[in-house]
């Protein structure tokens, strides 16, 4: 009842309000690009084109990097009543692209490693990939990957379909990148974990002194 | 459940559910600070949840332990921005930013469309994309976020964009103002009646910030918690002064024309005694603000050990207002049309003729009215304290100038009270559902 009072109120203002924000935006955005990956990519079958707009990511988002290697995440989702494979991603600007998970270390560490068969994301369910768990992990960048910028990449599934989705870049300090033993050096997570509250705090001291500095 | 407001409707229900707020507030909105705007005055003055009222029942006030404001929302998308009509919530984060070296238009859309993304979700209480800590996005607890436009930032779409009226403005004589807080590209007005959310919602549009512009400054206001009070009472600044009384109705025609510019439409439309203020004053902005508003941020600071040294009939003389009911020195209730003119039984005016609200309204016509949004801000005991007077009206020349050059030239309240900070914002309108705000400053 008080949210129609709210609304009520504030008629001058109100319009529809899209209550899923960015998130939505970009299922949007990806749902689109899909479609334009379709007909550009595939052209093989009018089945492929039913495949690809039977993925999609929701909330897509990468970390923004100079060069090296970042990370993308999202909402995978399969509208499909079949299990979908995916196992494979390609992106343009990058050396390479690998589907990863992590395991936890038991210590608050984690290692990420490249899936061996991809994902199996079931009938009319999502996968989340997200940092600290699996995530689409690009390496080698050949060109930045600025903040704000969208960047689309090809999602290929085992029946060789392929998806496109757009992901857009977020300065994230996050998501640090660690592989487990063997497979590549790369700092610890829980140094990044430290790190990342550090500079939360310091942004909190310099608030404090530019109030008090009057 | 827009009942209509009257005394016993508002009394005899004491309970929460019985309280319409937007009831009462249209009511308040449909009369400005006129005669209307007085009876409003007089219902909001016995709401319900004061220990006054709570008393007189026979009740004991209580407690809210449902947290019923969390989830409230204030649209984001639309034609105008909210946080401007948007009833003023319990606390305010003002940032502003200045653009890095470098930054070109590319990059200003960048950061728009970020900062978009984030406030679009964050005001629906859901997380932006890459929320580190998305927990803290819920309970919205009516979060808005408000953009405004410095000359830098619309001089990228071009200069001949930048209105003329967008620069400092002109300097006075009662000014001490600090330059670092007269500066900035991008001011970002977050407000919310949840603290920890309001601090959320600023890191996270300060993390997307980072890549395109230095903070220039920043401050937090505050005014009376959600729930203490009742909405649309006017709020007190740390003086003890109600501060706002002759502001329009939020949704009533004197706030259409003297805010955004332009006349609703309405037939019969209803005024405040101040008269009709103009339908043209917004005819003066670009295209690329329709639906916009402009907004002059004074940082006020406030002298609370001086103000000490005056009694209770010396802050009164020095405002015209008494401090408990905020009525004019000539009248009874607080929203009572101040007469200039009343004499007591010396013979003087009842209301001095150097009190600050006679130099901010007598004889000045209905178009030199402002819509102020403020917020207290003080930094502990013993620091700084003052006020955030956030300004909103079609136009600065005409409505805003004229009050603040009779202020500065006499007021008794100068004595108290120092500008420290001074800038001027675009506010441009509100921002479509795939677009972002300043899309038709940008790419109109």
């Amino acid at each position: 009842m008080r949210k129609n009072i709210t609304l009520a109120l504030a008629l001058p203002i109100a319009v529809t309000i899209g209550l899923a924000g960015c998130g939505q935006d970009d299922s949007k955005a990806a749902g689109s690009a899909q479609t334009e990956g379709d007909s550009s990519a595939s052209a093989d079958s009018s089945e492929s084109r039913v495949d690809a707009e039977a993925l999609s990511l929701e909330g897509a988002w990468v970390k923004a990097a100079d060069d090296g290697m970042t990370a993308v995440f999202g909402e995978l989702h399969n509208n499909t009543d079949h299990d979908i494979n995916l196992v494979e991603a390609k992106y343009a600007d990058a050396k390479m692209v690998e589907l990863h998970e992590t395991e936890g270390d038991g210590s608050g560490g984690m290692s990420m490693q490249e899936k061996e068969g991809g994902f199996t994301i079931p009938a009319g369910e999502s996968l989340h990939f997200e940092p600290g768990g699996d995530h689409i992990m690009i390496m080698g960048l050949e060109k930045a990957i600025k903040p704000g910028e969208k960047i689309s990449l090809d999602l290929v599934t085992a029946d060789d379909e392929t998806v496109e989705v757009t992901a857009v870049a977020k300065e994230y300090s996050g998501a640090q990148e660690d592989y487990a033993p063997g497979e590549a050096e790369g700092s610890s997570d829980d140094h990044a974990e430290h790190d990342d509250h550090g500079e939360h705090e310091d942004h909190e001291d310099s608030d404090h002194g530019d109030h008090g500095d009057h | 459940m827009r009942t209509p407001i009257t005394e016993t409707t508002v009394t005899t229900e004491p309970s929460r559910a019985g309280f319409s707020r937007r009831g009462l507030l249209t009511s308040a909105a449909a009369g400005g600070a006129g005669i209307v705007g007085a009876t409003a005055g007089f219902a909001l003055g016995r709401g319900p949840g004061s220990e006054a009222t709570a008393a007189r029942e026979g009740g004991q006030p209580r407690r809210d332990l449902d947290g019923a404001n969390g989830p409230q929302t204030e649209p984001f998308y639309g034609t105008r921005q909210s946080g401007v009509e948007t009833p003023a919530q319990a606390y305010a984060h003002f940032i502003a930013f200045t653009l890095k070296p470098g930054i070109k238009v590319a990059e200003a859309v960048r950061w728009l469309r970020l900062l978009t993304a984030d406030a679009a979700a964050l005001t629906q209480g859901q997380a932006p994309l890459a929320d580190s800590e998305s927990e803290l996005a819920v309970d919205p607890a009516r979060l808005t976020v408000t953009f405004g436009f410095g000359s830098n930032l619309v001089a990228l779409a071009g200069k001949k964009h930048v209105p003329d009226w967008l620069k400092p403005l002109e300097a006075f004589s009662i000014d001490r103002l600090d330059k670092d807080r007269c500066r900035g590209d991008l001011l970002l007005q977050i407000c919310g009646d949840d603290p920890l959310t309001l601090a959320h919602a600023r890191r996270m549009l300060f993390k997307d910030s980072r890549s395109f512009a230095e903070v220039a400054w920043q401050r937090d206001g505050f005014r009376r918690a959600y729930g203490s009070t009742g909405e649309g009472k006017t709020q007190r600044n740390l003086f003890g002064q109600l501060d706002g009384t002759a502001n329009p109705g939020p949704g009533s025609e004197d706030f259409a024309r003297i805010i955004w510019g332009r006349g609703t439409e309405t037939a019969d439309p209803v005024f405040s005694a101040r008269g009709a203020p103009p339908a043209d004053l917004g005819a003066h902005l670009p295209s690329w603000m329709r639906g916009g508003t402009t907004l002059v941020l004074r940082d006020i600071a406030m002298n609370l050990d001086t103000w000490d040294h005056a009694d209770r009939p010396a802050r009164e003389f020095s405002v015209g207002r008494t401090m408990d009911t905020g009525a004019p020195l000539s009248g009874e209730d607080e929203f009572d049309v101040p007469d200039f003119t009343a004499v007591d039984e010396r013979g003087l005016t009842k209301i001095s003729k150097v009190a600050h609200i006679a130099r901010a309204r007598d004889g000045l016509g209905p178009e030199v009215q402002i819509h102020r949004r403020t917020f207290n801000y003080e930094t502990g005991a013993g620091g700084d304290s003052g006020l955030l007077f956030a300004s909103f009206q079609a136009d600065i020349e005409r409505q805003f100038l004229p009050i603040q050059r009779r202020l500065a030239e006499v007021d008794l309240l100068n004595e108290w009270t120092t500008p420290i900070g001074s800038t001027v914002w675009a506010i441009p309108p509100g921002a479509t559902e795939d677009g972002f705000v300043g899309q038709e400053l940008f790419e109109g």
